[in-house]
């Protein structure tokens, strides 16, 4: 019975034991009770901007492999100033990068073209144009898949003669008188005024490039005279499309600055349209040394020019050359030339041409459709 | 038990006797005490979001009249709050707004706020977006 007893008796005083070393030790080696409150917090700052472009295909049939663009006014553009040539790109919907060249980026205007592989008869495409961070597809910038002909005269090729029968008489370019610098055509003549009686006027004249009329192309010239007035009736710059149209026939559309000597008022360079069947047609548009596009459209059935200020796209003139099918599958010259078309003096003129295109042309709009931007937050937390 | 209790007296007079001596031999000593917990949950010092800010134009297109942001990432949250500025290139704020993000019917995490005034595109420089997400308590 004792046997029994005594370990009871020592449990009950140890649980005693441990009961009040709890009590007083429990209080020592506790954790306070915290409630902690997080919140995800970051910021971001602009990444990439872009402009969603629907492109509708107008035409009745399929377009593929076209090159399209899109004229946008800065004023339409968010963060403009981030905008730099060399940090645009354009994607299609998926994001796959697309063939793109900038045409212009100036303060008031921004153009870009760009190639979309296929959009459907009364289909569409949307492109995404990004810009104002890094530029991952520098090498689609390929202004050779985009057109037909581009030159944008990185260095001096040979420009053969071709006599366009727009004056009297036509010579080639003599040495010299055709450089590369930065860049750009430089064309520097001096022509002697024709013999008297005998013609009224000499050119000089060269060939780019030569394109047969099988379907519908723009051919476009960015180009500005230099020489000031010479106070001879001349032509500083003209961009033309010609063709033999067998024999001494000529058939030609031609676009040009032309100095008129006004004896009131003293000379003054103006817009000239002219064509073979029609003659000149003198644009009452004053033609000053800043840089101009002058475009002529030709198609099988008909051809036209328009003059557009480079600096701002505004439209100067435009004009329909002809509609009886001149050009239709013929071959035709794309050339530029200058003039004098004086009897009394001669000329030295310069011009300058930054750059050619010719692109198949087809019908369609282009309208902004969607503009934001992106950005990451992954760059630290605020 | 009155056995036992004279038993076990001795014992429980020595224990209370060791405690009463313990406590009064302890020498004074100043502790002083700090609060000290930990939760259970933290963010990494990025956040996986990714924000699409589309601007609401107005109908000649000249300016901005709101946002619409869309998020991805997996640290997106349905409920932060967003706050997005529209800056010039001098860092003013031009339009401000916040909202909260919800989700459209394709479950894209989205906000849209409606600025009080139009921004004119031509001033626009830059935005900034700011994240909060929801407060988590553990």
């Amino acid at each position: 019975m004792l046997c029994h007893r005594i370990p009871t008796k020592l449990g009950l005083i140890g649980l005693i034991f441990f009961l009040l070393s709890a009590l007083v030790l429990t209080p020592a080696f506790s954790v306070p009770s915290t409630n902690l409150t997080v919140q995800a917090l970051g910021s971001c700052t602009t990444d990439r901007y872009y402009i969603d472009v629907n492109v509708t295909n107008l035409e009745n049939f399929d377009l593929v492999n076209y090159t399209f663009n899109i004229t946008i006014s800065s004023e339409r553009i968010p963060a403009y100033s981030r905008l730099k040539a060399g940090n645009v790109y354009v994607v299609d919907e998926n994001g796959n990068p697309l063939y793109y060249w900038v045409m212009r980026r100036t303060r008031k205007v921004f153009t870009v073209f760009f190639r979309v592989p296929y959009i459907p008869k009364d289909g569409w495409a949307v492109v995404r144009i990004y810009y104002g961070s890094d530029n991952p597809y520098r090498k689609y910038r390929k202004p050779a898949m985009l057109f037909v002909y581009f030159n944008n005269f990185n260095s001096l090729e040979n420009y053969p003669h071709v006599d366009t029968g727009i004056f009297d008489n036509s010579n080639p370019f003599d040495p010299g008188e055709l450089s590369i610098s930065r860049g750009k055509l430089v064309i520097n003549s001096t022509i002697l005024p024709p013999f008297l009686f005998l013609s009224f006027s000499n050119a000089k004249e060269a060939r780019l490039t030569t394109l047969t009329v099988n379907d519908s192309y723009r051919i476009v010239f960015k180009f500005r005279r230099v020489s000031g007035k010479q106070g001879v009736d001349s032509y500083p710059f003209y961009m033309f499309i010609h063709a033999n149209a067998g024999g001494n026939r000529h058939r030609y559309d031609y676009i040009g600055i032309h100095e008129v000597v006004d004896w009131n008022g003293g000379p003054k360079f103006y817009f000239e349209f002219g064509n073979d069947q029609n003659g000149a047609t003198e644009v009452n548009k004053r033609a000053g040394k800043q840089y101009y596009l002058g475009e002529i459209f030709v198609s099988p059935s008909s051809s036209e020019g328009r003059i557009e200020k480079f600096s701002s796209g505004a439209l100067i003139a435009s004009q329909v050359f002809e509609t009886g099918r001149r050009f239709r599958n013929r071959e035709v010259s794309i050339g530029f030339g200058q003039a004098n078309a004086d009897i009394f003096a001669d000329v030295n003129l310069l011009a300058y041409v930054d750059w050619v295109y010719v692109v198949k042309s087809a019908e369609y709009s282009a309208e902004i459709v969607a503009a934001g931007v992106e950005c990451l937050f992954n760059q630290g937390v605020v | 038990m009155n056995r036992l209790f004279k038993r076990i007296l001795p014992l429980v007079g020595a224990l209370v006797f060791l405690m009463v001596g313990a406590a009064l031999a302890v020498p004074s000593i100043t502790v002083n005490l700090q609060k000290l917990g930990s939760g259970s949950h933290s963010f990494p010092n990025s956040l996986n979001v990714s924000a699409n800010v589309n601007f609401i134009l107005s109908k000649d297109g000249m300016s901005v009249t709101g946002v619409k942001v869309y998020f991805t990432g997996s640290d997106v949250e349905k409920g932060a709050t967003v706050y997005v500025n529209l800056l010039d290139a001098s860092g003013n704020i031009l339009g401000s707004g916040s909202g909260s993000i919800t989700q459209d019917y394709s479950n894209n995490f989205y906000v849209e706020i409606s600025f009080s005034s139009a921004v004119p595109i031509d001033q626009l420089d830059s935005v900034k977006v700011i994240y909060k997400g929801q407060e988590i308590t553990s």
